[in-house]
C-alpha cells in the first residue's frame, strides 16, 4: 500500500462542493448560455427529419457527385441510405446525423480560430496542445457526469461531451496546415506589402485547406464514434438503439443500428475526403515541386 | 551642394548595415565593435553575424549585383532594403526616405509601391491562375479590378507569356514560373525591384537566355535592379555595378571590368573567373611601384605596399603565354598535367618548380597540349595585380 503522505479528501470535497454550488447558482445561467447550440441542434433535426427521405437520398447522392464526378461513390451512398431506410432506421439516423452535423459545426466555429492563434504563437501552442491531449484521452464519462449535472440530462450535455471529443483534431489539423504553408509563398506574400490578414485568408488558409478538411473528416469521424455515449444521457437516434438492444439483450437491433452507424460513417467520411483530394488537386502543391 | 546632388541619383544607400542572429543580437554586437571577430563572437555568444559593416550605394537605374558563395550574406542583405529582415545596427535610405524608420503601416505601404521582389523558389501563389498571380500586387494595393486587368497584360506581355493567361501554376515550366514571378513584380511599376537568385533554379541554358532578356528588360522599365547570384558569368553578362560578399563583409565593389582586372583582394580574384595567386614578399616599394619576390622570380608591378609586406599576385590564366613576347618574363617550365578542351580553348594546369599549386593557363583553340608535355611560361608582369588583402 501507498503511504498516506497527505489527506486528500478535503480536496474531493472542495471539488464536489464547488460543483455542487455551481449547479445550485449557476445551472439556469449555463442551461441559457447553452440555448442556442440546443437551438441550431433541434433546428438541424427537425429540418432532416421534416426533409422526405427521397430529396435527402439525392442530395447526398449529388454532393458525392460533386466531390468526386465519377458514379463509384454516389451508388456507395445510394445503397447506405437504402440500407438505413430499409432497416427501419432512417428517422434515428436522421438524429444521430443532426448531432452529427451540429457538433462538426459548433466543432469548426471553435476549432480553426483556436488552430489560427495556435499556428501565430508558440506558447499558446504549448499551452493548448496538452489541453487537447486530456480531451481526447480523457474518459468521456468523468465530463459528461458534471456537465449532466450542470445542464440536467437531455440533448446538451450530450452535444458538449461529442464537440469536446471531437473538436481536438480539428484544432491540431488546422494549426499543422497553416504552419507548413510554403515558406516562400509565405514570403513573397510579406514582400508585396499584405496585412496579416490578408496573408491568412488570402494565402494561409486557402493553402491549407486540404488539411483543415482532413481535420473536418476527422471530427465527423469521431462525433459519430461517441453517438452511443451520447445517447446514454438522452441524445437518441441509433446510440439509444444499440443501448436498446444490449438492455434487451435483442443482438439483431444491436447488430443493425450498430451497422447503421458505421453506414453513415462511410458516407461522411467518403464524401469529406474526396472533397479534400479535389481541392489538393486544386492547388497542385507542385509550387513546391 | 555636390554631396545632396549626388543624393538624389542614389535609389538605395546603407551605411554600416550590421545584421547579427540570434536571442540578444545587442549584446553581440557590442563584442564585435570591441574588434572580436565574427568565429570569436561566435563562438562565445553562439550568435552568428550575418552581415558586418556594409555600406554602399545604389545609383537609380542600375543593375547592381550582389554575389558571394552560400552563406556570403548575400540574400540577407538585399531582404534588408525591403525589410523582410530587420538590422541589429545601420541606416538603410532608399529614394530618399529612411526604411528603419517607416512604422508598420509605412512599410506595407513602401512594400506595396515602391520596392518588389522576386525569389529563387519564385513564391507563386499556386491556388491562384497566372492572370491572379501577377495581379497579386495590386489586389493587395487595392487597384480596382477593372484597372488591375489591362496592367496585367502589358506585364505579362513584357515576359512573354501574354498566352499563358488562364493556366494554372503547376502546368507551367520552371522558366515560366520564373518569368510570371518577374511579370508580378513588374507590374506594380517599383522603383526598385530585388531579385534574389532568380535564375538559380533553372538549367544553364535557359539560366543564360533569361539573364538575357532580364538585362533587356531592366533596359526597357529603367527600373533600378538589385539582383543576387552565386554566378559570376551571370554577374558580369548584367552588372552595371558588383559586390563582392564574403562571410557577411564586402570584399569588393566596382564595374565587372574593374573586379575582373583589378580585384582587390584575394577572395575577390579567386571569386571572379579563373585565377593564379603567386604568393611573395615585398622586397622594393618606391612611388607606385613595387619589387615582389616569388618562388616564380622577381616581378616590377604597379601598387603600393610596404617593403617587407607579404603580398599576393593575381595574374589571370590567359595572361600565362607558353611563348615569349614584348615585355614578358620568363617564369620558368612547367609540366603539363591537366589539359580540357573548352571549345573556344583549351584549359591546362602546369606544375612549376618551386610553386606548390599548379598554374592555370590558356592555350588557343588549335594548339594541342598533352599532360606530360613540357611548356615555357612567360608573363608581362603589367599584367600582375598587386594584392595586399
Amino acid at each position: 500500500m501507498f503511504p498516506e503522505i497527505i489527506d486528500t479528501r478535503p480536496w474531493r470535497r472542495a471539488i464536489d462542493d464547488s460543483l455542487n454550488w455551481v449547479v445550485r447558482n449557476w445551472g439556469d445561467e449555463f442551461e441559457a448560455a447553452a440555448y442556442p447550440l440546443l437551438m441550431l441542434l433541434n433546428f438541424i433535426e427537425d429540418v432532416l427529419i421534416a426533409t422526405p427521405w427521397w430529396l435527402i437520398m439525392a442530395i447526398l447522392v449529388s454532393i458525392a457527385w460533386l466531390a468526386t464526378r465519377r458514379w463509384q461513390l454516389p451508388v456507395i451512398v445510394l445503397v447506405s441510405l437504402l440500407f438505413l431506410g430499409i432497416m427501419e432506421l432512417w428517422e434515428d439516423a436522421m438524429t444521430t446525423m443532426a448531432l452529427m452535423i451540429a457538433a462538426t459545426l459548433t466543432a469548426i466555429i471553435f476549432s480553426i480560430p483556436l488552430g489560427v492563434w495556435m499556428s501565430r504563437s508558440g506558447k499558446v501552442r504549448q499551452v493548448i496542445t496538452p489541453l487537447l491531449d486530456l480531451m481526447q484521452t480523457m474518459p468521456s464519462f468523468v465530463y459528461l457526469i458534471p456537465t449532466v449535472m450542470i445542464f440536467g440530462p437531455g440533448k446538451i450535455p450530450a452535444l458538449i461531451a461529442t464537440i469536446v471529443y471531437a473538436a481536438p483534431p480539428l484544432v491540431r489539423l488546422t494549426d499543422l496546415g497553416l504552419r507548413s504553408v510554403d515558406p516562400a509563398v509565405m514570403e513573397a506574400s510579406r514582400a508585396f506589402g499584405t496585412t496579416p490578414s490578408q496573408r491568412l485568408f488570402g494565402v494561409q488558409i486557402p493553402l491549407s485547406l486540404p488539411t483543415i478538411l482532413a481535420g473536418v473528416n476527422q471530427t465527423t469521424m469521431m462525433a459519430l464514434a461517441m453517438v452511443v455515449i451520447a445517447s446514454m444521457i438522452g441524445a437518441g437516434g441509433l446510440g439509444y438503439q444499440v443501448l436498446q438492444g444490449i438492455g434487451r439483450l435483442e443482438v439483431s437491433r444491436g447488430l443493425f443500428a450498430g451497422l447503421g452507424i458505421v453506414v453513415l460513417a462511410i458516407v461522411f467520411d467518403r464524401i469529406t475526403q474526396s472533397f479534400g483530394k479535389q481541392l489538393q488537386a486544386k492547388i497542385g502543391l507542385a509550387e513546391t515541386r | 551642394m555636390n554631396e545632396k546632388k549626388q543624393d538624389t541619383d542614389l535609389a538605395i544607400r546603407m551605411r554600416g548595415v550590421t545584421k547579427i542572429f540570434g536571442d540578444d543580437p545587442k549584446s553581440a554586437l557590442e563584442l564585435l565593435r570591441a574588434g572580436k571577430t565574427k568565429t570569436e563572437v561566435q563562438a562565445e555568444t553562439n550568435h552568428v553575424v550575418g552581415l558586418d559593416n556594409v555600406s554602399l550605394d545604389i545609383a537609380r537605374g542600375q543593375i547592381f549585383v550582389v554575389m558571394g558563395l552560400s552563406g556570403s550574406g548575400k540574400s540577407t542583405l538585399i531582404r534588408h532594403v525591403n525589410r523582410l529582415i530587420e538590422p541589429t545596427a545601420g541606416e538603410i535610405i532608399v529614394e530618399g526616405t529612411d526604411v528603419l524608420k517607416m512604422s508598420l503601416e509605412e512599410l506595407r505601404t513602401y512594400r506595396r509601391n515602391s520596392v518588389a521582389m522576386v525569389f529563387q523558389k519564385f513564391g507563386l501563389l499556386p491556388h491562384r491562375s497566372v492572370i491572379d498571380n501577377v495581379a497579386y500586387g495590386l489586389e493587395v494595393r487595392g487597384v480596382p479590378k477593372a484597372e488591375r486587368r489591362p496592367r496585367v497584360e502589358k506585364a505579362l506581355d513584357m515576359v512573354g507569356l501574354g498566352h499563358t493567361a488562364l493556366r494554372r501554376i503547376d502546368e507551367l515550366s520552371g522558366g515560366q514560373r520564373q518569368r510570371i514571378a518577374l511579370a508580378r513584380a513588374l507590374v506594380v511599376e517599383p522603383s526598385v525591384l530585388l531579385l534574389d537568385e532568380p535564375l538559380g533554379a533553372l538549367d544553364l541554358k535557359l539560366r543564360r537566355q533569361m539573364q538575357e532578356e532580364l538585362k533587356a528588360i531592366q533596359k526597357r522599365v529603367g527600373t533600378t535592379f538589385v539582383h543576387v547570384t552565386h554566378d559570376q558569368e551571370e554577374a558580369m553578362a548584367i552588372a552595371d555595378v558588383i559586390v563582392v560578399m564574403n562571410e557577411g563583409s564586402i570584399e569588393d565593389q566596382g564595374t565587372p571590368e574593374r573586379i575582373y582586372l583589378q580585384p582587390a583582394s584575394r577572395f575577390a580574384a579567386n571569386f571572379m573567373g579563373d585565377n593564379n595567386l603567386i604568393e611573395g614578399r615585398v622586397t622594393q616599394s618606391e612611388a607606385g611601384k613595387v619589387r615582389v619576390t616569388t618562388p616564380l622570380g622577381d616581378f616590377l608591378v604597379a601598387g603600393e605596399a610596404e617593403s617587407g609586406a607579404s603580398v599576393a599576385l593575381s595574374l589571370r590564366p590567359e595572361h600565362l603565354h607558353p611563348e615569349t613576347g614584348d615585355g614578358r618574363v620568363a617564369l620558368g617550365e612547367g609540366k603539363v598535367i591537366e589539359a580540357g578542351f573548352f571549345g573556344t580553348h583549351h584549359q591546362c594546369s602546369v606544375a612549376l618548380e618551386g610553386h606548390d599549386v599548379p598554374l592555370k593557363l590558356r592555350l588557343p583553340q588549335k594548339r594541342l597540349v598533352q599532360p606530360g608535355e613540357t611548356l615555357p611560361l612567360h608573363a608581362d608582369p603589367a599584367d600582375m595585380v598587386l594584392l595586399t588583402r
